[in-house]
């Protein structure tokens, strides 16, 4: 075998090794919704539901609650049509499910690069490689700011169960990139997919 | 059965050098279509993937030798998926399934020395397959061991230079399930790729 046949198959390890698969993924691609339902629950037990105000960090400054009414309405929307009644007078008459809404946002930041790719002190040959100096890669920074809703359905007569905490009986979240092609719209069809999937077992 | 893979491989080799009989070097280009239970899991054919190898003739018409390979399958699926029974996720999602095939394996073949050498036979051996998930900021990685079989149709072709030729033919892989991976990952693969004869 001539040395030039191992080149070759190496040259097609290399190349095709740089085909692995990678494609633009639209940033709406990234949006998604969990649902997740405590098992030792029967939903068939409740039938009143209320909702508190929205929670959210106030010292984040690019929320001011914008969205909250449009995000109770549409939990309110999607009770309903599942079969439950709003209690009209929680505060008096404890509802069986209380549904508290949060939204969350955080900054997220990722360093990458830096280092050195050759003819550094402990690669191979440290020190001047090749007759060329150690080469130190740049640095990069990427920042990308992230959402939740998280809607929380809670059973207020089970309360204190575990460390005093409340049974949560479902939650619903929606998670992706902030983005300026959010809007209501948007975030009330995710909304309405999250008790979409969760209907074969909440619809009264 | 490793221990039986290093075996084989030894023995095709030691075959390659001490007799004289012919040896191939083989460089494949094949082109993968998922079957079975990865079929559900990834419906998409791959365009990538290659398979390199030896084989040593113990006797003119059967063949001893090993190869290894690389494959990469992935698609994209949407809908809602459960997972453990009380959790519904909704989303895209991208799948991946890299393969890293390590086997031995046999041949027999028909025709003469010099000429078009049709050829059967089959390999055996593990494949190292890595599964990722990616929806959402999120993404899912396991790799899993897996016993491969691999039974294959062909044919050896020289071509006008001396030595070289190609070798064309399909294959049909099972990865058997194991307690990491729970699905048969089969595929039906095509391949074309060139041979050097010694």
């Amino acid at each position: 075998m001539k040395i030039s046949n191992y080149l070759v198959a190496l040259a097609v390890v290399i190349g095709l090794n740089s085909c692995y698969p990678s494609e633009e993924i639209p940033v709406s691609d990234l949006d998604i919704v969990i649902t997740y339902r405590n098992e030792d629950v029967n939903f068939s037990n409740y039938q009143t539901y209320a909702i508190s105000d929205v929670l959210f960090d106030p010292d984040y400054e690019d929320y001011n609650g914008e969205y909250d009414d449009s995000l109770i309405e549409q939990i309110r929307t999607n009770m309903n049509s599942l079969g439950y009644s709003e209690e009209a007078d929680p505060t008096n008459n404890t509802p069986d499910l209380v549904i508290v809404p949060e939204l969350i946002f955080s900054d997220n930041y990722i360093v990458g690069g830096g280092g050195c790719y050759y003819g550094c002190w402990g690669y191979p040959g440290g020190g001047w490689w090749g007759g060329y100096p150690p080469y130190y890669p740049p640095t990069y920074v990427v920042s990308y700011s992230e959402g939740t809703i998280l809607i929380h359905m809670i059973d207020p007569s089970q309360n204190g169960l575990v460390d005093n905490s409340y049974l949560s009986a479902w939650n619903g979240a929606v998670n992706g990139l902030l983005r300026k092609s959010i809007n209501e719209n948007l975030l009330d069809g995710y909304v309405d997919q999250a008790f979409a999937q969760s209907a074969y077992y909440l619809e009264k | 059965m490793k221990k039986y893979i290093l075996i084989a491989l030894v023995i095709g080799l030691a075959n390659s050098t001490v007799s004289a009989q012919m040896s191939v070097f083989k460089m494949d280009w094949n082109i993968g279509f998922p079957m079975g239970d990865m079929g559900d899991f990834i419906e998409d054919e791959s365009y990538r993937g290659f398979r390199i190898g030896g084989r040593a003739f113990i006797y003119d018409y059967l063949s001893v030798g090993g190869e290894a390979g690389w494959s990469v399958f992935n698609s994209s699926w949407e809908g809602v998926q459960n997972v453990d029974g009380n959790i519904d996720v909704s989303g895209k999602q991208f799948r991946y399934m890299n393969m890293y095939p390590i086997m031995a394996n046999a041949h027999y073949y028909l025709g003469d020395d010099g000429g078009v050498r049709p050829y059967l036979g089959t390999n055996a051996g593990v494949t190292f397959i890595n599964t990722r998930t990616e929806i959402g900021l999120w993404a899912i990685s396991e790799t899993s061991t897996h016993f491969t079989l691999a039974p294959e149709l062909g044919a050896l072709i020289p071509v006008g230079v001396a030595g070289a030729g190609l070798n064309i033919g399909a294959r049909y892989d099972v990865s058997f399930k194991t307690n990491k991976l729970d699905m048969n990952v089969q595929t039906f693969s095509l391949f074309l790729g060139f041979i050097f004869l010694n």
